[in-house]
């Protein structure tokens, strides 16, 4: 239940809303309840208090001036009087009912001057004497009651010995006989009258100051009743009252049909306080156990002199809470109706409005729990409200409306991306292989470079030493020209050998000529032995037995001419050697006097070649200087090269750095790119 | 002069002993051994006349090529031919080493050119094999090939062929 409440906004809402209006009237209404409990309570016991400050003030001063009335009455000549001149016949004991000498006339004229006497006094003198029961004097030597103003049973008993002796007239005698002073006595019960009574007693001296009687009045509750009685806006439910120390009451609650005095027993913590002398307010149980609101208080009638009482009440005040709080009740009973009203109207109200915040709000945030699970087709209608739900739902449109391009441009995006790195991958690799082609096409060129710069050094050395060198060819250009001239000289002397051999040799090939003719004539000749030599084997082949020795002959002759052949063989292969050597003898002479000749004109050529040389050799070495130079600058330039190749070797590692940087970067966006996708393809628009 | 006798006695027993294999081998027959075409082959001592020369030939018109023409032997005239061609063999050119191999039977006689004449041999029946297919020369006028691979030459077939006779009439 509670999970429900709290999921769902309008009961969220209702609740607030029932809480903001019921906490203030609950808080206020508690507040006011409670607050005007405790003052109404308060005004209540201080108006309590008060009542019983008014009335025991009101009933001590009574009390006093009856007590003094008393007294006063005391001093009279009448009461001097009756204690005189009236007497009962003391043989009358106690026990039965005295009568006293009424009957005769010196006591009726006496008490008819008395009582006038007392009558005028009481008139004059005295307050209220609504109350006044009956007064007594009693002969403080004898203890007979000599005069009562009511004539009861009492009048003429003894109250030494007779059968009122124990009640409170008889204490009230006693005690005013000792003390001499006035005194009073509680209410009892009087035997003679049968109602409760209190008495109050002055002593009744004589010029002396002797104790001759007492005069005692009696009196009933009627006063104190009326003093005791509650106003009217104290309510029905309010009572004071007096209560004595045997916890019986001692005036009539006006709620109360029969007389409760001395017989209503009101015990409770409040009276038990007050007779101890306490005093104060209290809510408390009753003598009925119903919380009541009491005030009380001691009489103080003890500590008060003049009324001689050796006895004190306490004076209570008690106001049923039930009624005094009625219109406390009453107001929370409205208050509470009013709640509960309120919170009805509370709930309409806030389930309506409620309902109309929290319906598109409710509808709205189903919507957006679709578009968070990546379906972006959700339709949201424009809110026709212009206030912030209205503004939340067009916003929201708005928003999901931008989401949808923003997620198709991503798509788009992300689908560019996704083929850009991978370009950019391919591209890298590319980058990454003709970097590296680079690099090392660099290193090569670094190499070639010093390559250069070594030949370079080695040329520029070389030309130096050319120049050197040049130098001294030209000297030795200078010593070949001379020599060339001397070969000149000779050349001449050998063309004129050769000459020579060539006729000799000449000569050599002409004999050798006449020896071939020899060889071939010789040749022939064997030839034609060789023929001959076949012919007469052939011959004696034919001739068969008789040919044998033909055979043989042809044999040899064969032979011979197989001989001579072969030395003409011979003979013409060494002719062939010398004709051999011969021509090469002759070629040989040719091509020496061919190159003699050549020679001479080579020497003369070469002597001006050599001048040539020599020029040139100067040009050369000059030439040289300028290689030198340039060699020079070529190395400052090489250098430079290098230096720059370098760089470009420098330049080439940290672009294959960046590559490789380059690369992670690519593989990275490719993730990023394929990440992305994998996000964007959550959301179908 | 005992060196001298020396060598000559050497040179007798040299030759003596050619001849004692020549004597000896009565069972052989003295052939003419001649090359040809760069090969060798041998005719019948016994066909042949005589070895001559060759000086000049006078070629002779209307005659087939393998006609050379005629020569001059001691007074007589003799035709030369060129068996090469009867014979299968490749032409080669007449060379200073060529003869002129003049060979008869009971029927004609005629010069049969050769490239070279080596000379007149005996030959072992034993040796002459009838592997003919080793010589160029077309089978038919091959009665045999000695071990020393020499073509034996029938002539008989040789010169009994009708292509050797010549009868051409010019208009």
């Amino acid at each position: 239940m509670r999970s429900y409440m709290a999921r769902s906004l309008m009961t969220k809402l209702i609740g607030l809303l029932l809480l903001t209006s019921a906490v203030p009237t609950i808080v206020v209404g508690t507040f006011a309840f409670v607050s005007g409990r405790s003052a109404l309570e308060k005004t209540i016991l201080g108006k309590l208090s008060f009542a019983i400050e008014t009335r025991k003030a009101e009933i001590s001063r009574y009390l006093e001036r009856t007590i003094e009335e008393v007294a006063f009455l005391a001093h009279t000549s009448s009461a001097r009087m009756a204690v005189e001149k009236l007497r009962v016949p003391p043989d009358q004991s106690s026990g039965s009912e005295k009568k006293p000498d009424r009957d005769s006339q010196d006591y009726g004229k006496t008490y008819a001057e008395i009582t006038l006497s007392f009558k005028e006094f009481l008139d004059h003198f005295g307050g209220d004497t609504q109350a006044h029961v009956d007064i007594l004097v009693i002969n403080a030597s004898s203890g007979d009651i000599v005069y009562t103003l009511k004539k009861r049973k009492d009048l003429g008993s003894n109250l030494i010995r007779g059968p009122y002796k124990d009640t409170a007239l008889g204490r009230l005698f006693s005690r005013v006989s000792q003390t001499g002073k006035p005194v009073m006595v509680d209410f009892s019960i009087y035997p003679p009258s049968e109602t409760p009574l209190a008495f109050f007693g002055a002593p009744i001296m004589d010029g002396g100051g002797v104790v001759k009687g007492v005069l005692a009045l009696a009196i009933d509750a009627r006063r104190i009743n009326l003093i005791m009685r509650p106003t009217q806006e104290m309510g029905r439910e309010t009572t004071v009252y007096l209560v004595g120390p045997d916890f019986r009451m001692r005036s009539q609650a006006q709620f109360d049909n029969t007389s409760a005095i001395l017989k209503k027993k009101m015990e409770f913590k409040a009276v038990t306080a007050a007779l101890k002398g306490e005093s104060g307010t209290a809510i408390m149980p009753d003598e009925k156990g119903e919380i009541s609101l009491v005030s009380f208080a001691d009489m103080g009638l003890n500590r008060n002199r003049m009324l001689g009482a050796d006895f004190d009440w306490a004076i209570i005040a008690d106001a049923d809470v039930g009624e005094v709080f009625a219109p406390i009740t009453e107001l929370g009973i409205r208050i509470t109706w009013i709640g509960v009203l309120l919170a009805l109207v509370t709930v309409l109200v806030g389930s309506f409005s409620a309902r109309a915040i929290a319906g598109p709000i409710s509808k709205l945030s189903s919507q957006v729990s679709r578009v968070s699970e990546g379906d972006l087709t959700v339709d949201v209608m424009t809110s026709q409200r212009r206030d912030e739900v209205g503004e939340l739902v067009n916003s929201f449109k708005a928003m999901l409306n931008n989401l949808r391009e923003q997620t198709g441009q991503i798509v788009n995006g992300v689908n560019v991306l996704a083929s850009a790195s991978a370009e950019i991958s391919a591209t890298v690799s590319q980058l990454a292989a003709s970097s590296s082609e680079t690099s090392s096409a660099v290193s090569e060129t670094t190499a070639t470079l010093e390559q250069l710069r070594q030949t370079g050094r080695l040329s520029s050395d070389k030309a130096k030493s050319v120049a050197e060198d040049s130098r001294k060819s030209f000297q030795i250009a200078q010593a070949g020209k001379k020599a060339t001239e001397d070969t000149i000289e000779g050349m001449n002397l050998i063309r004129g050998q050769m000459e020579s051999v060539g006729e000799t040799v000449i000569r050599l090939s002409e004999q050798s000529r006449s020896i071939e003719e020899i060889i071939t004539a010789v040749k022939d000749l064997a030839e034609q032995s060789n023929l001959l030599a076949v012919n007469a084997a052939i011959e004696a082949a034919r001739a068969g037995e008789q040919g044998k020795g033909f055979a043989v002959v042809a044999e040899e002759i064969k032979s011979l001419s197989d001989q001579s052949k072969r030395a003409t063989d011979q003979v013409r292969t060494i002719l062939e050697d010398i004709r051999n050597s011969i021509s090469g003898v002759v070629m040989a002479t040719e091509r020496g006097s061919k190159a003699v000749e050549a020679g001479a004109t080579q020497s003369t050529q070469a002597g001006k070649s050599i001048e040539e040389v020599t020029k040139s050799v100067h040009e050369a070495s000059q030439a040289l200087n300028v290689i030198v130079a340039s060699s020079e600058q070529q190395s400052i330039g090489v250098d430079q090269v290098a230096l720059a190749m370098d760089n470009i070797d420098r330049a080439m590692q940290q672009n294959v750095e960046g590559n490789r940087q380059l690369q992670a970067s690519a593989r990275d966006l490719e993730d990023l790119g394929k990440r992305l996708k994998d996000l964007v393809e959550r959301y179908k628009a | 002069m005992n060196d001298k006798n020396k060598i000559l006695k050497q040179r007798a027993k040299a030759l003596a002993r050619a001849s004692e294999t020549k004597v000896s081998a009565l069972a052989g027959v003295e052939f003419l051994e001649f090359g040809l075409a760069h090969e060798k082959y041998a005719i019948e001592a016994c066909h042949v006349r005589e070895v001559y020369p060759l000086k000049r030939i006078t070629p002779v018109p209307c005659t087939p090529p393998f006609v050379l023409g005629i020569i001059n032997l001691r007074g007589q005239i003799c035709s030369v031919i060129d068996i090469k061609k009867l014979i299968g063999l490749p032409h080669t050119a007449t060379s200073e080493s060529s003869k002129v191999i003049v060979v008869f039977n009971d029927k004609m006689e005629v010069g049969i050119l050769a490239d070279d004449v080596v000379g007149v041999r005996k030959f072992l029946l034993s040796e002459i094999k009838d592997d003919l297919s080793s010589h160029k020369a077309k089978e038919e006028y091959l009665s045999g090939v000695t071990v020393e691979r020499v073509g034996i030459l029938d002539i008989g077939k040789l010169l009994g062929d009708d292509s050797v006779v010549v009868y051409e009439e010019v208009d």
